[in-house]
């Protein structure tokens, strides 16, 4: 892991440019930092300082469930299942990540249905 | 009128729910269509993070508090989250399945855990390695909550290599042992799923006290403070571990996602993520999946990828308090999207998979009804009763539902669809994709085959003749073959003489023997092909079994080693094969691969 850095730890910018003009083993020193010397980089912009990287949303959904006997299967779009059983009496918890945009609630048991829940509110409550 | 209409619609959902609904065989409030552990009074249901069968990766840079290089490499961690839960949705029982990846740093590194529950309140805590003893775990005194040691330093997990491991292109990737931390609570606690993987962190295996964790948790009663503002540490209003530029130490990518190679910036990888970041997260916020810069993601020296993360062990749900699951039948064993069932002695259908897909509730047959024959649709059931007559169990999608008459002699269909075939070779075709099928006759037999293609529906005409069809009117294919089975990407026909050769499939490959190869001097009794995935299952003469193509959660590598089957069955991430003596063996994804416990004299 040979890496130049800047003396924060950072990789330079420039150091593919140094590295030619030097002497050619440390050229090839800089050539393992190839990716990195030539791509964008993430201390190059300005990040607000309160964000918190989250690639996930919480997304808590209080069900109120019309019959008794009702089970919950909730899934992304592609189908991977988040939660599947009875109608839960709390509200659930469910991480869902920030590439989608909504999530599908189907009920079994004594009740057949299917409603897509848009991700816009955090929480949210849900007649099933 | 309306309070009629209502009366009549609660009547209607009571017959259709029929008797399974009003069986409660564990009492615990959940009757038996909707609990998912039938037999557990403490369980009924389960979360996912970040979903079944899917792992998240959690990515750290091990210099803090100095700068990393932000390769994001130096632990890389894949995992996945089950929650066992009750009536209430509360968790009982939580599995956590963890796949060290990639060890890219210099650093030798250790591996814990806190959970946001009291300690107090944890009856058991133990940890298993690949599947070994599980080893009973101990919580540190010193914190509230849980909080555990899972490796003193990963590297053990790869035979204690030093170096870089699974980071460099100029290396074979190493495959690592995989961790699954069990824990069951007291009492039932409220666990948000959203907070996965918790706050799992590293710490330096010679210093125990340096820790790093995700920016939203301060470290554990270990964790040494004066670390804090050193160097290129930046923390403060309630974020840690995060640089002057504001860039934590640890990441979650939701996904199995690639990740960078060595000294290569994450921002290569995802250039996305640079709009992401500087928009404070509200735009491209698909980064890790979109605008992917493949070349700089990692590869080992072979080009294969980033090892594969291990699919979570269940908890098994217990159904010995369900009828008895011994049995024996003839085309005895189906396949759907998410499920498996079979016919029993009686003729009884036994499914087992994911409860939302015919095990109980309005999908399911009855389960005292008998049958001769059962095929099952992506999602629903159907059965051949001894009468002709043909029942669909099929509350949900498209496709063939209730009874139809008949009287038929065999049938056979597709993802969505059915085809009955009476003595006389005519045939009915019910569901989606059977608009060209609709005047078939001259019919022997329909091939089951979970075909998503529109001409995937394929059968044998009485001259011996094979045909396949579906949107389009039936084709006599080039040979007269003795099976054919058909998926999206094309079909698989099995000569009488044993040999296998595959067609078709150009929309979403260039022909799918380009990636299907079949050995010409291999012979087989029975092929099966996955309908949504590249794979095919198929028994050879000798009774083995061999699986072919894509390895969807290893259903090539994990398929039997050993013993003699009849019959196979291949679902898209899962197959299932019967054995000479009846008895069943599934494997690949999860809760399909779980064999009801005693299943056997299936097929005989």
């Amino acid at each position: 892991m040979m890496i130049v850095t800047n003396g924060r730890g950072r990789p330079k910018r420039w150091c593919m440019g140094l590295g030619l003009s030097l002497v050619l083993g440390f050229g090839v020193a800089c050539a393992q930092d190839e990716g990195a010397a030539n791509s964008p980089d993430l201390r190059d912009i300005t990040i607000p300082t309160d964000f918190d990287f989250a690639t996930s949303r919480a997304l808590s959904l209080t069900m109120r469930a019309q019959l008794p006997n009702m089970g919950l299967r909730i899934h992304l779009d592609d189908g991977r299942v988040l939660y599947e059983g009875p109608v839960p009496t709390a509200p659930l918890e469910l991480s869902v990540p920030t590439s989608e945009a909504e999530v599908v609630l189907q009920t079994y048991g004594a009740k057949i249905s299917t409603q897509r829940i848009s991700l816009a509110q955090q929480v949210q409550e849900v007649s099933l | 009128m309306k309070a009629f209409t209502v009366t009549t619609s609660a009547a209607l959902v009571l017959a259709l729910a029929g008797p399974a609904l009003a069986q409660d065989s564990d009492g615990d409030g959940a009757v038996n269509s909707i609990d998912g552990f039938p037999c557990d009074a403490s369980l009924a249901g389960q979360s996912f993070a970040p979903a079944q069968d899917a792992s998240a990766l959690l990515i750290f840079e091990d210099q803090w508090p100095n700068w990393g290089d932000l390769d994001t490499n130096d632990v890389v961690i894949a995992y996945n989250v089950v929650q066992d839960v009750d009536g209430a949705g509360q968790a009982v029982h939580l599995q956590m399945t963890l796949d060290v990846l990639a060890l890219g740093g210099v650093f030798d590194n250790g591996l814990g855990l806190r959970l946001p529950v009291l300690a107090s309140n944890v009856s058991a805590v133990t940890l298993s390695i690949d599947g070994g003893t599980p080893l009973a775990l101990v919580p540190s005194a010193t914190d509230t909550d849980l909080t555990v040691v899972l490796q003193q330093n990963l590297r053990a997990l790869f035979g204690g290599q030093p170096g870089q491991i699974n980071s460099r292109s100029d290396l074979a990737a190493q495959a690592g042992l995989s961790m699954l931390l069990d824990v069951t609570f007291a009492t039932p606690v409220s666990l948000s799923a959203a907070l996965a993987p918790f706050d799992t962190y590293i710490f330096r295996s010679g210093n125990t006290s340096h820790e790093i964790h995700r920016s939203m948790y301060p470290g554990t009663s270990q964790m040494d403070s004066a670390l804090f503002g050193t160097l290129g540490d930046n923390s403060g209003n309630g974020r840690y571990f995060v640089d002057a530029d504001g860039i934590p130490a640890a990441i979650v990518l939701p996904e199995t996602a690639p990740y960078p190679k060595e000294a290569v910036q994450i921002s290569t990888l995802f250039p996305n993520i640079l709009p992401w970041a500087q928009s404070g997260g509200t735009t491209n916020q698909d980064f890790f999946v979109s605008n992917v810069v493949t070349s700089a993601k990692y590869v080992d020296v072979n080009g294969a990828g980033p090892m594969s993360a291990t699919r979570p062990t269940p908890l098994h749900a217990d159904t010995t308090c369900l009828p008895s699951l011994i049995g024996h039948g003839t085309d005895a064993i189906t396949t759907g999207l998410r499920h498996n069932c079979v016919l029993n002695q009686a003729g009884n259908p036994i499914c087992w998979g994911s409860a939302f897909n015919g095990i109980y509730g309005q999908n399911a047959l009855p389960s005292n009804g008998v049958y001769t024959k059962i095929f099952a649709t992506s999602t629903a059931n159907c059965g051949l009763a001894a009468d002709g007559s043909i029942t669909c169990a099929n509350a949900y999608g498209a496709g063939p539902r209730g009874t139809y008459p008949g009287p038929f002699v065999d049938f056979g269909g597709g993802w969505h669809s059915l085809c009955g075939v009476a003595a006389d070779g005519t045939a009915l075709c019910v569901g989606s994709a059977v608009s060209g099928l609709q005047s078939l006759t001259q019919v022997a037999s329909i091939f089951d085959s979970m075909t998503l293609s529109a001409s995937g529906l394929c059968g044998i005409y009485l001259d011996g003749s094979t045909f396949c069809g579906g949107t389009t009117a039936p084709t006599t294919t080039s040979e007269p073959f003795a099976q054919i089975q058909s998926n999206r990407y094309g079909q698989c026909g099995l000569r009488s003489d044993g040999s296998v050769t595959c067609w078709g499939g150009t929309t979403y490959l260039t022909g799918i023997n380009a990636w299907l190869t079949v050995n010409p001097t291999e012979r087989f009794s029975r092929i099966a092909l996955a309908p949504n995935a590249r794979h095919m299952c198929a028994i050879r003469l000798d009774g083995s079994v061999l699986c072919l193509g894509s390895d969807a959660d290893g259903v090539m590598t994990k398929a039997p080693s050993g013993g003699t089957f009849i019959d196979v069955v291949a679902g898209t991430n899962h197959a299932c094969a019967v054995r000479s003596d009846g008895t069943v063996a599934c494997w690949g994804s999860y809760s399909e691969s779980i064999v009801p416990p005693g299943l056997s004299g299936v097929g005989l």
